[in-house]
């Protein structure tokens, strides 16, 4: 347990989305996470997680159930190979950072990914983005490449890998000679 | 609102927002009038009550999504009426068009202001942004290329009349100015679609269905420029000394960069020289940029709209003058020392160029790493001259067959299928044929970005492997008709052991590969400080392997040539050029072995300390042996040399203990106290043995003359590297003084109250290969 995790404020809550939360939860989600970027996400974007995804989605409520946080995630087979989860999206309230919120988030996910029967975790982070990177590292997350202006504003992105089970093949660099355009969310 | 229902009928309307002559459709939709499409064969309907009543049968939130609505897709959609999103939104009394007259007569202030912010504009495209957000943002780079010219004369500001408002400065100069630029661009364009680059990350080509007068001559465009240099030289008049001298400037800057990146003769060894004639115009641009006035208004974010594009706006991408100035040089510089390769003749030395060239800081720019490719390989010559089976068979030749029957050019010409020379000859051309693109791509790969290169290189691996075990199966087919006799040590004297010599080419450069899937693994910050220990002890496991594999490439060459009874003076040269290719070889797989060793035992004995974290020490998720697994699977296509497994990698790392794995999270056990420690005292004697062998061993190459370091074309480049790896060694030697010191002052304290540790990043480094820590007294 991270120092960070013990020193989160006790009176949040942590609580798994559903689609019945929508029309108390979803404009607050798109705002605090488009806060956080210089181009905003279309609807789509959301609505392809959390109608897919609900329950990997989870929100930190602080005791007036207003957003402080929030992950969203996905769980599918890669490439028809390994059943994959990815952090798409992970944002804290400026204000709430560093207190752990967002490590609670990630292990909740985490979490539901595994029950699931995942067997790799994958997300991007921006290069410079120190504490993201911690945060990911101390749960036993890798940095496994090196994503060249993976964001529109030109910098570069390390792509996070968390293997649950053992992996046979290197199917991994197989697709390298394809361009890197798919999962690419707007950058901070 | 939100349109967020069916995904063919959100595309329609995405359409409808490209064309800026609809918006009024969009901004009220209950207007029943459906565009008119010019095309007959098209017959509009409004849909929009339609789209509604769908609409109305779902609930908010509710989603309709076929199995190829992707991400991708989801990430790519518009929000129509959202500004960020919707290109045609306008809030109430904007006008659609962009508000600038491009036929107002213009200032040699002016002119000279608009020039300057053109080339910031073209630089940013260079560092990869779309030409929608940079030139293409200019109101008179729209006017010449919008709608598309037929003819050059046509490429004009006044498009619809034959003489217009405006002055010479601006029909005569800036227009010749905007016609040699948009050409430049062309070229470059060309250049870099012609080779290995990827969409986005490097470049965007795209141009919006608009042409960048590819259709024209180069000489009539330069032509266009001189005619616009006479006229300024002329205007004495109406034009004082300086600002004429700095338009010429530009105008001269621009013919000849348009002659540097032109495509043809682009082989020419003189090409070196107009870049740096360019180099030379660099000086007076930036000495100049002051007498200019910058027309901000003359480009707009608006004119994106008039693109043919299905994203959403972007902004207009800005650099300062002077790093525009410093990306230019930058770039001019590279373009006149790319030529240098065409110095180096082929074979090893093409690579070590090629490798040494790509690893300068700042790397080179995407156009200059398009241009060294194609200087490596086009019209399938390499280097302009060198067919690929003479690369392959000077290669051959130096690396494992010197003087060798398998690489005699006569081969080819005997026709009668009983000579064994018609044998081999068939077969080392399908051999040939298989490799000479694993082979070259070595040298195109390193022209990648960084990132690029290590994630191909991963994925090439298992070329080679197959390369390889391909290669296994001619060599030995091959015996048969060179009467190959095997060798039989004394010790096993019924053991037979051939040379395979194509496949130990192949598996030379596999290794040599292999080694720099770990290097560039430190090169980009992708370890992180505990994996430091056991990724250098796997750099010096291949380092060590690739020695064993010299030396026996070395006792085949020496077996054969003791048994030539009178060797010609051509077979001891190329005898002679191989023992010197496999003794620099071998000088450099020990530097590096020496030093990967001392550095992993360094970072060993820190962890022992617990100074930085233990290697894979247990964490909340996942395994430290999955954890290893993931860091190794590049490897794990490769047979040979197998991966070792997670206990014996642990093992021989000597970093990880069993009561660690078993859950404890924390590394820091007793063994920090430095007297009760005595295995870190053992490795850190270790580390320090192979670091001053290393700081031999890289002294040694520093001083190798260029010839031997198959270094030629690219000495200084070369040198200036060794330099720096040599003072990283000496650097880590010094730390091993360090902690040597503070350990034997303070014998019964805890290590992390005497001693901390820095572990810079790559960039901080004197050598992004070689991260050594700082380690400093407290």
């Amino acid at each position: 347990m991270s120092k960070a995790t013990l020193d989160a404020p006790a009176e949040l809550r942590y609580v798994q989305y559903h689609s019945s939360k929508e029309k108390t939860y979803l404009s607050a989600i798109r705002q605090i996470i488009s806060d956080d970027l210089s181009e905003p996400y279309s609807i789509y974007v959301y609505r392809y997680f959390l109608y897919q995804w609900g329950d990997l989605c989870f929100m930190a409520l602080d005791e007036d159930e207003s957003l402080i946080g929030v992950v969203i995630s996905k769980l599918e087979p890669h490439r028809g190979g390994p059943m994959r989860g990815y952090i798409a999206m992970l944002a804290v309230r400026e204000g709430y950072r560093g207190k752990g919120i967002a490590t609670q988030l990630v292990r909740k996910t985490l979490d539901v990914m595994i029950e699931r029967d995942a067997d790799e975790i994958a997300l991007e982070t921006e290069v410079t983005n120190t504490a993201a990177m911690k945060l990911y590292e101390r749960l036993g997350f890798l940095r496994s490449k090196r994503l060249h202006r993976y964001y529109l504003n030109g910098n570069s992105a390390f792509r996070f890998m968390l293997l649950i089970k053992e992996k046979s093949a290197a199917y991994e660099y197989e697709d390298e000679a394809q361009p890197q355009l798919p999962i690419r969310p707007p950058s901070t | 609102m939100n349109f967020e229902v069916v995904k063919d009928l959100m595309a329609d309307f995405s359409k409808l927002s490209s064309a800026p002559d609809h918006h009024d459709v969009r901004q009220q939709h209950h207007s029943p009038l459906p565009p008119q499409s010019k095309s007959k064969r098209i017959v509009t309907q409004n849909v929009t009550s339609e789209f509604f009543a769908a609409a109305s049968a779902l609930n908010t939130g509710q989603l309709v999504k076929d199995e190829y609505f992707t991400l991708f897709e989801a990430v790519g959609a518009l929000e129509i009426m959202d500004p960020k999103m919707d290109s045609g939104f306008l809030t109430s009394g904007e006008s659609v068009e962009h508000d600038y007259d491009v036929l107002r007569e213009l200032l040699p202030e002016e002119v000279l202001g608009i020039m300057d912010q053109m080339l910031c504009f073209e630089m940013t495209w260079h560092m990869g942004h779309p030409l929608s957000q940079s030139l293409f943002t200019s109101a008179y780079i729209d006017q010449l290329l919008w709608p598309d010219p037929k003819t050059l004369e046509q490429a004009r500001f006044e498009r619809d009349k034959t003489s217009g408002p405006g002055n010479k400065l601006l029909h005569l100069v800036l227009r010749a100015y905007c016609l040699g630029l948009v050409k430049t661009c062309d070229f470059v364009r060309r250049r870099i679609m012609s080779e290995h680059y990827y969409e986005e990350e490097d470049f965007v080509v795209s141009l919006y269905h608009r042409k960048l007068l590819d259709d024209f001559e180069l000489s009539d465009i330069s032509t266009k420029i001189e005619d616009a240099m006479a006229f300024v030289t002329k205007e004495i008049e109406s034009m004082d000394r300086p600002f004429r001298d700095a338009l010429l400037n530009r105008l001269q800057l621009r013919k000849t960069l348009l002659s540097a990146v032109q495509s043809d003769g682009f082989l020419d060894r003189q090409r070196a020289r107009l870049w740096e004639r360019c180099l030379e115009l660099l000086p007076m641009l930036s000495q100049t940029n002051k007498l200019g006035v910058p027309i901000e208004n003359s480009f707009g974010i608006k004119i994106q709209r008039k693109l043919a594009s299905s994203v959403p706006p972007r902004p207009i991408v800005r650099i300062s003058f002077d790093e525009a100035l410093s990306r230019l040089s930058g770039i001019c510089q590279n373009g006149r020392d790319a030529y240098r390769i065409l110095d180096s003749q082929a074979g090893t030395r093409l690579m070590t160029f090629v490798l040494t060239y790509q690893s300068r800081i700042p790397q080179p720019s995407i156009y200059i790493r398009c241009l060294l490719q194609s200087l490596v390989f086009s019209e399938m010559r390499v280097l302009g001259t060198i067919s690929l089976k003479q690369l392959l068979f000077d290669d051959f030749e130096e690396l494992v067959l010197p003087a060798d029957i398998l690489v005699d050019p006569a081969n080819g010409d005997i026709e009668a299928p009983q000579d064994p020379r018609f044998q081999i000859s068939k077969r080392m051309d399908a051999f040939v044929t298989k490799a000479a693109d694993c082979f070259l791509n070595i040298s195109r790969n390193l022209c990648l970005n960084r990132s690029r290169l290590r994630r191909i290189l991963c994925r090439d691996a298992v070329e080679w492997e197959n390369l390889q075990f391909d290669a296994e199966g001619i060599d030995t087919e091959l015996r048969k008709y060179t009467k190959e006799e095997p060798i039989r040590e004394l010790s096993a004297p019924n053991e037979e052991i051939w040379s395979f010599p194509l496949s130990s080419w192949a598996y030379y450069y596999k290794l040599r590969q292999m080694e720099w899937i770990v290097q560039m693994g430190f090169e980009l910050d992708i370890y992180q400080v505990d994996e430091l220990a056991g990724m250098y002890w796997y750099l010096q496991h291949l380092a060590s392997t690739r020695l064993q594999h010299i030396e026996r490439i070395r006792t085949f060459s020496a077996h054969r040539l003791k048994r030539i009874a009178n060797p010609t003076l051509k077979q001891k040269t190329s005898f002679r050029r191989s023992f010197s290719f496999l003794d620099f070889a071998t000088l450099e797989a020990s530097a590096t072995q020496s030093f990967a060793e001392g550095l992993s035992c360094l970072f060993s004995f820190l962890a022992h300390l617990g100074l930085i974290p233990a290697p894979y020490h247990p964490l909340p998720y996942g395994t430290p042996a999955l954890r290893y697994s993931l860091r190794v699977q590049p490897f794990l296509s490769v047979s040979l040399p197998e991966v070792p497994s997670y206990p014996e990698f642990a093992s021989r790392v000597s970093l990880h203990t069993l009561e660690r794995d078993a859950g404890d999270p924390s590394h820091q056990t007793a063994s920090t106290k430095i007297e009760t420690n005595d295995q870190a005292v053992a490795i850190l004697d270790f580390a320090d043995q192979a670091l001053k062998a290393a700081r031999k061993d890289w002294e040694a190459i520093s001083k190798t003359k260029a010839e031997t370091a198959r270094c030629v074309g690219c000495e200084d480049w070369w040198r200036a590297s060794v330099k720096n790896i040599v003072r990283a060694c000496i650097t880590a030697n010094i730390m091993i003084a360090t902690s040597k010191k503070a350990m034997s002052k303070a014998a019964s304290q805890d290590a992390r109250e005497i001693l901390k540790v820095e572990v810079a990043k790559s960039n901080e480094l004197y050598h992004a290969w070689w991260m050594v820590p700082r380690i400093l007294p407290k």
